[in-house]
């Protein structure tokens, strides 16, 4: 027994270092100053939290909030947008392919998929083009249309199979209570549909909110998000790496807190499916 | 309360014709029952009425007036489904108000009825509880509940004893029967139990395939079933039919047996497939003019009677004996049976020879 637990304990040690291992470098870094990072060693150093300083307020002698400010509320406002929109049209669009027997329904869906069959390398030279011409480059409009249509094809594939888990009768009883078919979806399907919705959410939000290649090839200053601002942080004459793992531990946080609180749902979300009843 | 007519009704799921051609009329008040197997397009019928599905063609209407597209909210029907579809994050209190509540009635007038439902239901201490936490008897009465608090034209239930143990079955049969006798609304009952069907309705439909094989009183279905499908659909021990040729009167099986045609049997001769009741036959000593040979195949004793496999050529043939009947098992026994009672089915079209003109002629 003992040695199994050894063993055991041993392999999920060696898991734990492995896959925190970036983090932890990440973070460590974050904690140094430009010299610490250079020197040899790993954890002889002072910690400060100047980097994390640097993240929000601008170095320059005017001072005020940092470029990265922009770029975080940036990311916040089109990630939160995107989503919201998504799901607002996504949840209702799955509704009516669970639940109608509707036309070529099948030919629909794929080519619904169908979207997201091509990389965004191979789109966005087209998109770039487009954009400039409609008005849509470096706005935050443009991005947030952008990856609703992203986001839409997932969450209607992905709440579909969560509606057709559920069955209809409940509704049908509620339109024999005397309800309309919305109102019967609204009181039905709609509290059972909660945990997949909110699983479905977290996943739209993920990607937006990581997505780099859009978001470097469609925006300038105004409506950079985080993932291309960061990038655009290497290079040059020196490359800030403390102020790079900090303005990355800092963008992955929110992303982390929220599917924390979420987990629950989340778990129930994707399992749902799963469970035979 | 209302009348409801279906006028040559079809509805098909792509390439399964689950409701073909179907006309029905359930009178105003009367407890109607659509029997068939699963799979025969009772359900479906029942949605068609309920609006919950359109027919592809012909209509439904409510005395006389035709609902045409009318949505299920519209059309006062209130429906028990086989699962019960009750709300689960709902307590039964708010699943029995839910058809009050879109009507908006006001909470005392809704309490008032709820209370009444509910004792006569007797669920009056289960009204807190979600339905996960009642047993499927007691959701089953909820279910019933819901559909009760208010009264709609008419009842549409969907075998909404299915799920029930027998027991419970047998109890609730009862106490539907009496419901209807007290609300005097028309019910109209899906179920692929026959012996559901011939206990409460006063109209039995029998569907297969989609399609209508016959409407009548229990009575009627029993006795004069129109085709071979309703004879051994019917009852609770399957009729058995047994292959013969009709001549001079007289059928004759493929062992030899003769058993002299019932008056309903054409003059010409033909095949025919004759169908007797188990409880229309008797085991019997006597070499009457009436009898078939065999031997015994299987016994079953059943406490008030015994059941009793009869090998009469290829055919099995069951026979309700007296319960002290113990046949051993491979002897030789005689069956006489009750002339007055046969049936003759064409062999071909499976229809009953009911008089001369409908008799297939042969030669």
């Amino acid at each position: 027994m003992r040695p199994a637990r050894a063993l055991r304990g041993g392999l999920l040690l060696l898991a734990v270092v492995l896959m925190l291992f970036p983090a932890v470098w990440m973070l460590i870094t974050s904690l140094k100053d430009i010299q610490d990072v250079y020197a040899a060693t790993v954890f002889d150093f002072t910690p400060t939290l100047d980097n994390y300083r640097d993240v929000f307020v601008s170095t320059s002698a005017a001072g005020g909030a940092s470029d990265l400010v922009t770029n975080f509320s940036n990311s916040v406002i089109i990630t939160a947008l995107a989503t919201l929109l998504a799901t607002l049209i996504g949840v209702p669009a799955a509704w009516g392919f669970s639940r109608f027997d509707l036309k070529g329904a099948k030919d629909q869906l794929f080519f619904i998929l169908s979207t997201r069959f091509m990389p965004p390398v191979v789109v966005v030279i087209p998109l770039f083009v487009m954009y400039r011409w409609a008005g849509l480059y470096d706005t935050r409009t443009g991005l947030v249309l952008l990856y609703t249509a992203f986001n839409l094809p997932f969450t209607i594939w992905m709440m579909k199979g969560f509606v057709d888990e559920i069955p209809g009768e409940y509704e049908d009883a509620l339109m024999m209570d005397g309800y309309s078919r919305l109102q019967a979806f609204r009181q039905g399907s709609l509290p059972l549909l909660v945990p997949g919705i909110l699983a479905t959410a977290v996943f739209s939000m993920i990607f937006t909110w990581n997505e780099f290649t859009f978001a470097v090839f469609l925006t300038g200053s105004t409506a950079r998000t985080v993932p291309p601002a960061i990038a655009g942080l290497l290079g040059g004459q020196s490359t800030p790496w403390g102020l790079v793992a900090a303005a990355a531990m800092v963008f992955a946080l929110p992303v982390l807190a929220f599917g924390f609180l979420v987990r629950k749902h989340l778990v129930a979300g994707m399992t749902f499916g799963a469970v035979r009843r | 309360m209302s009348a409801i007519d279906l006028d040559a009704v079809s509805k098909a799921f792509g390439d399964t014709q689950a409701v073909d051609d179907l006309s029905l009329h359930v009178e105003d008040g009367a407890f109607f029952v659509l029997l068939g197997p699963s799979g025969a397009g009772k359900t479906t019928t029942l949605r068609l009425i309920a609006g919950l599905e359109t027919p592809d063609e012909g209509s439904v209407s409510f005395d006389g007036q035709p609902a045409q597209g009318a949505a299920p909210s519209a059309r006062d029907l209130a429906m028990v489904f086989q699962s019960y579809a009750l709300y689960p994050k709902q307590t039964a209190r708010e699943n029995i108000a839910s058809p009050l509540r879109a009507r908006r009635i006001d909470a005392d007038t809704a309490d008032s009825r709820i209370r009444e439902v509910a004792s006569l239901l007797h669920i009056d201490h289960l009204l807190d509880r979600q339905p996960q936490q009642l047993s499927g008897g007691e959701q089953q009465r909820v279910a019933l509940g819901r559909a009760l608090v208010r009264e709609p034209r008419a009842f549409l239930m969907d075998e909404p004893l299915t799920n029930l143990d027998v027991k419970l079955r047998v109890e609730m049969r009862a106490e539907l029967t009496r419901l209807h006798r007290t609300l005097g609304a028309t019910f109209l009952y899906v179920t692929n139990d026959q012996a559901e069907a011939m206990s409460m309705a006063d109209q039995v439909a029998v569907i297969d395939h989609g399609r209508l094989q016959q409407v009548g009183t229990p009575a009627d279905i029993y006795d004069r079933p129109a085709n071979r499908f309703v004879a051994t659909f019917i009852g609770a021990q399957r009729m058995n039919l047994v292959d013969c040729t009709l001549e001079d009167g007289v059928l004759r099986g493929e062992t030899g047996w003769q058993v002299p045609a019932p008056p309903t049997a054409p003059a010409g001769s033909g095949r025919f497939q004759l169908g007797v009741r188990p409880e229309d036959m008797s085991l019997t000593a006597e070499h009457g003019d009436a009898t078939l040979a065999g031997t015994v195949y299987a016994v079953e004793p059943l406490g008030d009677r015994c059941l009793v496999d009869v090998q009469v050529g290829d055919d099995l043939v069951r026979v309700k004996a007296a319960p002290d009947a113990d046949p051993a098992l491979d002897s030789a026994v005689r069956l006489a049976v009750d002339v007055d009672r046969v049936h003759l089915f064409d062999h071909d079209s499976g229809l009953a020879v009911r008089d001369q003109e409908h008799a297939p002629v042969t030669t």
